[in-house]
């Protein structure tokens, strides 16, 4: 009984970890004939090096500000109604297409973006400088990073004991004793991991900065090995510079180990405690709630309503026609799906693996081996998608024809990409779920498929299906393997919006990104829906 | 008769226990102790989650050490997760029927007869979060009724009811041991659980039964 139930998830952990392994170790040879402290001397690798680790910081800290703003303004004025819409943009951010979103940025920020127009029209100098560089990598990062902190932490807002704001208010606390004594312990303890996690978020972005950089004085060193790889076509630098990502990366998890990860600050109703906090009237929370209001507005909201209105505009009747445009949808629709079902599968395995080898030794339970899933289960958070790829390139190169395989190896790589996120998405339900019927299930002989059927796929529906709703959105809307294996053969969505924005083809790649944001927002709703059941979202 | 022969169990690195007892066809034995006394692991052990270091669990004279839990002659109800939370009333009954979760016909009218017999007619489709205490426990009663084994085991049964209804469950559990002939394990941190089942009762502590006295 007990191998059943560990040997899929072994397979799954083994062909994870070992396909890791494997690109690793490819780059790993291929460097081996590259001078690694020469490389390291290049002024232009140091400079990437450096700016790789700028932007991060610098985008980390942005988002920190307003996603913490916002979330205070949340809390202080909308009530539950405005976290659901809060929850909602935060999604939204997670499912959103990189490439949409670019494009986005760029139809609000750019230089004959809506701000210049309002500017031009006001007779105000326009936008200094242009939008390309660091200015458009960090509007990029904070719209996406900017939700995404908000919501953990006007959770961890909303999970403050109600007796603690009954007591600010009988005390008469001002704002800045609200935020010292009442809001920051509840922010201080989910902070470090929500900040680790958006930088390293930030640190391996390569989609956004493949679009919004500017050259060699704006470009990261993922955007530095897919440029050796795809462009000039050097292996060898493209490995070393693989290896000094993979070395940064370990560095930045390294420090990053030492605080702690914790970002779930469990669920608040933002009930009483919103409605007495004693700040909600003072002149000067409401004057930041509104300043707040309108730079989120701008930074977040705009982009998107540029790219509905764009795309509104642009030539939508005529996509149907463009034979490219019809095997971009058909080969993202077709990943989206296989990459969700692939990804769950997996994640199921090794959850139930996981729960298996945790039990106490006499119920069956192996601890020793509980490492090699964990493993499976974290790998890829470490390594970036472009040095997976460029891995998968040079081990396969000489062996099979990658770019026939490309459909192939982009769905490899979109499935262990979202491994990590499915997996923590039912992990935690399928051990309490066991914890709870286990002895009961045993008792009743109630087990294999039946026990699938009656008790785990009930239970776990709900996680099921934002994974499985998860992993498809990320595989619609990915621009990083398909980066380096996209051709005239094989396109997905968003490598055609890359190429036609390349080509200054404005008007399709805004018509591009608008069936591109809407595919990637119905795969999330509606595969949620459909293997989450009625409950998904909730 | 269900006869517990000297049966050790340890932890590892843990406290060890030694057990025996012995409960005849129409008895109820309440066994009661502090936390840590080794009520739960008795349960573990009888119920074939726990394998003994030595001694013997047997039924009518034969071993059931072999078997695994769903062929052992027993019943349980657990103090936690006695009811599938997500299943209606009908399949967690049936479940006891058909552990592949495929009821007939025939299944679903003796699901029917049965929470007839526990004053729970027309139940069928409510899911557990709708039910009171009391009618979980019923419910719970009912599957282990249709299992039809001759041996039951209850985890705390009363520790989350109110007063009336543990008098209740109480009544129904005595009811249903004297018509089937049961042989019934009641584990309950509660000494006064042992009066309301009318039942004998045992004491464990410091990880030995210490006291064989009729109630």
């Amino acid at each position: 009984m007990t191998a059943a139930r560990l040997a899929p998830g072994f397979a799954a952990a083994i062909l994870a970890v070992g396909l890791a392994g494997a690109a690793i170790g490819a780059v790993g040879i291929w460097a081996g004939g590259v001078d690694l402290s020469a490389l390291m001397r290049d002024p232009y690798v140091r400079g990437v090096t450096a700016f790789t680790f700028r932007q991060a910081a610098l985008s980390t800290v942005l988002s920190l500000v307003l996603g913490l703003a916002v979330a205070r303004a949340v809390h202080r004025r909308a009530g539950p109604r405005g976290a659901r819409a809060l929850n909602l943009l935060a999604s939204l951010a997670l499912v959103m297409p990189t490439t949409v979103a670019a494009l986005g940025i760029v139809a609000v920020w750019g230089r004959a973006g809506w701000v210049a127009e309002a500017a031009a029209a006001l007779g105000l100098p326009g936008p200094e400088g242009g939008l390309y560089g660091l200015p458009g990598v960090l509007l990029a990062h904070v719209f996406f990073n900017a939700p995404l902190m908000a919501r953990i932490f006007h959770a961890a807002l909303a999970a403050i004991p109600d007796g603690r704001w009954r007591l600010a208010a009988q005390l008469g606390f001002a704002e800045r004793e609200v935020w010292r004594f009442v809001e920051w312990p509840a922010i201080r303890r989910v902070a470090p991991g929500a900040c680790g996690l958006v930088f390293l978020l930030c640190f391996t972005s390569f989609a956004l900065v493949l679009m919004l950089g500017g050259g060699p004085a704006a470009s990261t060193l993922e955007v530095a090995i897919y440029e050796a790889a795809r462009l000039e076509f050097d292996l060898g630098r493209a490995a070393a510079l693989s290896i000094l990502q993979l070395l940064c990366c370990a560095a930045v998890l390294l420090v990053l180990a030492r605080f702690p990860a914790d970002w779930s600050a469990g669920r608040g109703t933002a009930g009483l405690g919103a409605r007495i906090r004693p700040d909600r009237t003072a002149r000067a929370a409401q004057v930041t709630d509104a300043l707040t209001g309108l730079v989120a507005a701008g930074v977040v909201a705009a982009p998107l309503a540029a790219n509905v209105l764009g795309g509104l505009r642009a030539e939508l009747l005529g996509l149907p026609s463009d034979p490219a445009f019809r095997g971009a949808l058909a080969a993202s629709v077709v990943l989206g799906l296989a990459s969700s079902a692939i990804t769950c599968a997996l994640a199921w395995a090794i959850a139930e693996a996981r729960r298996t080898l945790v039990l106490p030794t006499r119920m069956g339970g192996r601890p020793g081996l509980v490492g090699l899933v964990d493993l499976a289960s974290t790998i890829y958070l470490a390594v970036p998608a472009i040095v997976f790829g460029v891995g998968l390139f040079l081990m396969l190169r000489g062996v099979a024809d990658t770019f026939a395989l490309a459909p192939l190896l982009v769905l490899a790589a979109n499935v262990l990409l979202a491994l990590p996120f499915a997996v923590r998405a039912i992990q935690g339900r399928l051990a309490e779920i066991g914890a709870r019927y286990d002895r009961l299930c045993a008792s009743l002989g109630v087990a294999g498929w039946a026990r699938l059927r009656l008790v785990e796929f009930p239970a776990i529906r709900r996680e099921l299906g934002f994974a499985a709703a998860l992993a498809a959105a990320l595989s619609v809307g990915d621009l990083g393997v398909i980066a380096l294996f996209g051709s005239d053969e094989f396109r997905t969505l968003p490598w055609l919006l890359y190429l036609k924005s390349g080509r200054y083809q404005s008007g399709e790649a805004a018509a591009i990104a608008l069936v591109l944001l809407a595919l990637s927002l119905a795969f999330f709703v509606v595969i949620e829906r459909l293997v989450g059941g009625r409950h998904a979202g909730r | 008769m269900l006869a517990v022969e000297e049966v050790r169990f340890a932890y590892p690195g843990g406290p060890s226990f030694a057990f025996t007892l012995a409960i005849r066809r129409g008895e109820i034995v309440t066994l009661s102790g502090a936390s840590g006394s080794g009520k739960s692991t008795l349960v573990d052990l009888v119920c074939g989650f726990l394998e003994p270091a030595e001694g013997d669990i047997e039924w009518e004279g034969r071993s059931i050490l072999g078997l695994a839990p769903a062929k052992r002659p027993v019943s349980a109800l657990f103090q936690v997760g006695d009811l599938f939370d997500h299943l209606d009333v009908r399949m967690n009954i049936a479940l006891g029927l058909d552990p592949r979760g495929r009821p007939g016909k025939a299944e679903r009218e003796q699901v029917s007869a049965v929470l007839a017999e526990m004053d729970l007619a027309g139940f069928e489709r409510r899911m557990p979060g709708h039910l009171s205490g009391g009618q979980r426990q019923r419910v719970a009663l009912a599957r282990a009724l249709v299992r039809d084994k001759p041996v039951m085991l209850l985890d705390e049964p009363f520790s989350a009811l109110d007063d009336e209804t543990r008098d209740e469950i109480a009544a129904l559990v005595r009811r249903l041991t004297d018509e089937r002939r049961l042989a019934t394990l009641v584990v309950s941190h509660d000494a006064t659980d042992a009066g309301r089942l009318g039942s004998r009762r045992l004491a464990l502590a410091g990880g030995r039964v210490t006291q064989r006295a009729a109630e």
